[in-house]
């Protein structure tokens, strides 16, 4: 089992996936309705710097809501890291097609599954991925150059 | 007389230094390497008009008391953007350098802008914006906006070059050398702007020094910073030039490089 992601790591995943900042992400809370108290830039941007490691439930469904992911992906749990699975569940069918598959034995589960996928196929739908996280949100690109790089640039002129 | 020798050295230091950098701009073709140009060639201009005979034809042409002083204002202020550019393409990355560039200009332009406004308004035959018209406030606030920026500009100079003679001096001793002459030249060049600034806010709270002093000091500390910051960004490459030159000479296979 790795190590789960912290509820600030997938913050800044699915900000960084959706070209969020935490003011463009605070603006969004407040535009939702009904999301009670709207969090403040600041209080997004210390979620997303883990500085509140363990906001109010309120916060993470609101933060959930405004990206459109479902509340649990944030929290920090294994499993809840599959977002694709996470969202998947969010549809009434998906969820009754696991409550009936779920007590079955192991062979009838994996003939299940050979069938699904025998008639995605015929639908010429590829099979989705499994257990995909979201992409690790690309570095900055840096603002000014290394210590080292200016002294070698600056003696190069000199020089 | 003294102003004239100080005014007339750093005019031929300039111009040396400008043809020395411009011929250094084309081999490298860097921000900094043409902002050092610039800078040079801008600080020629302005010290060639802050020679007292030159002020004084300008203004006999202009019909003002006032001309050679604003050119050479607007001459210091563009050196030191000039060199806040140098700095500026020196310390950020490619993906930031034009976002730093028009920062630094902008910056340069509101200085500019402010000085301007309170010369064209307040520059009459009966003043001269030097710390002797002190009492007029617009005159005062001219200055210490034009001294603010120099001071932070040369500040910004001083530090980054006693860090770059600190990097540079085990393995490229001849630039750290002309690192420590260029953050020399930041330091006389703060000294400069705490000398007038301090006069004219010394004037204003009622306890100046002697103008006489202040009239020999600055003048003193802006030609030497001048010199220090010229001399340290240039006289090193034109040893390392020289040093190729006599290497080639000796022994034609070693090719210049430069």
């Amino acid at each position: 089992m790795s190590k789960p992601r912290s509820l600030a790591e997938k913050l800044r995943r699915l900000m960084a996936s959706r070209q969020e900042n935490s003011s463009s992400l605070a603006s969004r809370l407040a535009d939702i309705p009904g999301l009670g108290k709207p969090l403040s830039r600041q209080a997004v941007d210390k979620i997303a710097k883990g500085a509140t490691p363990s906001p109010g439930v309120d916060s993470v469904v609101a933060l959930a809501r405004a990206l459109g992911v479902p509340p649990a992906h944030l929290l920090p749990h294994e499993t809840y890291d599959d977002l694709a699975a996470l969202s998947a569940f969010e549809d009434p069918h998906t969820r009754r097609l696991i409550e009936l598959v779920a007590d079955l034995p192991g062979d009838y589960k994996e003939e299940l599954i050979a069938q699904i996928r025998a008639r995605r196929d015929e639908l010429g739908m590829p099979e989705p991925p499994t257990g995909q996280a979201l992409p690790e949100p690309a570095p900055r690109s840096r603002r000014k150059r290394a210590p080292d790089e200016v002294a070698g640039r600056a003696a190069n002129l000199m020089e | 007389m003294r102003d004239t020798l100080i005014w007339v050295t750093c005019t031929a230091v300039g111009l040396v230094g400008a043809l020395w950098s411009w011929r250094r701009a084309l081999a490298q073709r860097t921000v900094a390497a043409w902002a050092v140009t610039a800078a040079i060639g801008v600080f020629s201009l302005g010290v060639f008009m802050a020679i007292p005979s030159v002020a004084d034809t300008a203004d006999a042409l202009a019909g003002t008391n006032n001309t050679g002083k604003i050119v050479s204002h607007v001459c210091a202020v563009l050196w030191c953007l000039c060199l806040q550019l140098m700095l500026v393409d020196w310390a950020y990355t490619e993906d930031y350098l034009m976002p730093g560039v028009l920062g630094r200009i902008v910056l340069a332009a509101m200085v500019l802008g402010a000085m301007l406004l309170l010369f064209f308004r307040h520059s009459t035959a009966a003043v001269e914006f030097t710390t002797q018209y002190a009492d007029r406030t617009a005159i005062y606030i001219y200055l210490l906006i034009y001294l603010g920026y120099v001071a932070f500009t040369c500040s910004e100079i001083c530090f980054m070059c006693i860090r770059l003679t600190q990097m540079n001096w085990d393995e490229r001793r001849r630039a750290s050398l002309g690192f420590a002459f260029a953050a020399l030249g930041g330091l006389l060049g703060i000294a400069y702007a705490v000398s007038k600034g301090g006069y004219l806010v010394s004037y204003r709270v009622g306890q100046p020094w002697s103008l006489t002093v202040e009239e020999s000091v600055s003048p003193t500390l802006a030609g030497l910073a001048s010199i220090a910051l010229i001399g340290g960004i240039t006289v090193p490459s034109v040893i390392g030039w020289l040093k190729r030159r006599s290497a080639e000479r000796s022994d034609p296979r070693v090719s210049s490089g430069d």
